[in-house]
């Protein structure tokens, strides 16, 4: 970690999306940033101020479209997080046809936060974590 | 010379100080975000590590010119230079920010210069209405020459209503003076921080950087005004704005309209009265 990155990771702001989902995944990242593991972290409305792409629910065409728009207004280095099993992998919602992509098929996903809901810790960890590796893309597999 | 350069440099150094203040004292209290006590300061270099991305080159020019028309302004408030200077840096500083807005040809960034503008207007008025009660009170528009009347207490018995009006001025360019203390409160959108809205990367460090230092020059001009020593008018005033942005963390903010509303009864018009009140007496 360069002493770049450590500064960066001390003032992380991140753009919360809902792409279609259940909100829970949003609402319990909110509900992290009060702990003391996210420290530094601040919430974002605006993509030109934002560091990390934080997205949760389920990707349809129509979101497909806002999301790359979004990505595209953000300043380099930028990240993306994949949180939920709904961003990860559709998981029960992707039928053959049905419209619905998992995050990878829209944007360069830098790293994925499984689980129905992720936990807060986790979810935290993996946001800092990204910034702290100089924005590389890692997979937990 | 000497007595100038460290006052450029303390007006400079205030205002990461206040933001630091702000941070710690907010970080203390219970449901704030937590954050690091010289986040600020991360912050700003965080921004200047990102790229711009814009679609005309030149937008990334415009807030290197705000900065630096900030500084010139600094240098003038710190020698205590007619206040007619300081207006006319201010008011290109704050130009600049707005065409940069303006030529980013996003309608984001176009919203946020016609709120620009509109509180450009309030503002400026408020500093003429505050140059000519200086000049009605004191006889001249030089703030070395004016100080010492602001040391016998004239210029506040005589221009309180000028201070009041500045201080809420100051309040507004730093965003901070859209509280509403009624029930219905609403949440404003990030647009109340309008100009930040178009800039982004190392664009934005620029602009903050300019907000920080014309910050400074606010509470240095309104310490003029103060009756104590120069040093201690400074750090009231600087106290003062610390509180304010502590109850802006807290309270709820209003609707554009009405924060402009109320911008114009506040800043534009306790200097109003002020003015009319000295032709009376």
């Amino acid at each position: 970690m360069s002493w770049l990155d450590g500064i960066r990771a001390k003032s992380i702001s991140v753009l919360q999306i809902n792409a279609g989902g259940c909100t829970g995944c949003t609402r319990q990242f909110q509900a992290a940033l009060l702990l003391d593991s996210g420290k530094g972290i601040t919430l974002t409305g605006n993509p030109r101020h934002a560091d990390v792409l934080f997205v949760a629910g389920c990707i349809n065409n129509k979101s497909a479209d806002y999301l790359r728009q979004i990505y595209e207004k953000m300043p380099s280095p930028k990240a993306v997080v994949a949180a939920g099993t709904c961003a990860c992998d559709g998981k029960l919602f992707r039928g053959e046809d049905n419209g619905i992509s998992t995050l990878d098929e829209i944007l360069p996903v830098n790293a994925y936060v499984r689980g129905c809901v992720p936990g807060m810790d986790e979810m935290l960890e993996t946001v800092i974590n990204v910034v702290e590796d100089g924005y590389k893309e890692y997979k937990d597999g | 010379m000497l007595e100038v350069i460290l006052w450029f440099i303390g007006i400079i150094i205030i205002v990461p100080v206040i933001y630091l203040a702000e941070n710690i004292i907010l970080s203390a209290i219970p449901g704030q975000n937590r954050s690091y006590p010289i986040q600020p300061i991360y912050r700003l270099i965080k921004h200047f590590s990102k790229t711009d991305l814009y679609n005309r080159p030149l937008t990334r020019w415009f807030p290197v010119g705000a900065c630096v028309f900030a500084l010139v302004t600094l240098f003038f408030v710190s020698a205590g230079e007619n206040i007619m200077l300081i207006i006319s840096g201010l008011v290109m500083m704050e130009l600049f920010i707005l065409v940069g807005a303006c030529s980013t040809k996003e309608p984001y960034g176009i919203m946020a210069a016609q709120r620009g503008i509109s509180r450009l207007a309030v503002w400026s008025f408020a500093l003429m209405i505050a140059a000519a009660s200086l000049y009605k009170a004191a006889g001249t528009l030089k703030l070395s020459l004016a100080i010492q009347y602001s040391g016998e207490s004239i210029l506040l018995s005589r221009l309180p209503l000028v201070t009041a009006g500045l201080f809420t001025a100051a309040m507004i360019k730093g965003n901070l003076g859209y509280f509403d203390f009624g029930i219905n409160a609403n949440t404003m959108s990030f647009l109340d921080t309008a100009l930040y809205t178009p800039y982004g990367g190392r664009s934005l460090g620029f602009v903050q950087l300019t907000q920080w230092i014309e910050t400074g020059i606010w509470l240095k001009l309104i310490s003029f005004f103060l009756p104590w020593q120069p040093l201690i008018s400074f750090l009231v005033s600087a106290v003062f704005y610390l509180a304010a942005m502590l109850l802006n963390a807290v309270v709820p903010k209003m609707t554009w309209k009405k924060v402009m509303m109320n911008s114009w009864i506040w800043a534009g018009g306790l200097p109003a009265i002020n003015y009319i009140w000295l032709y009376m007496l």
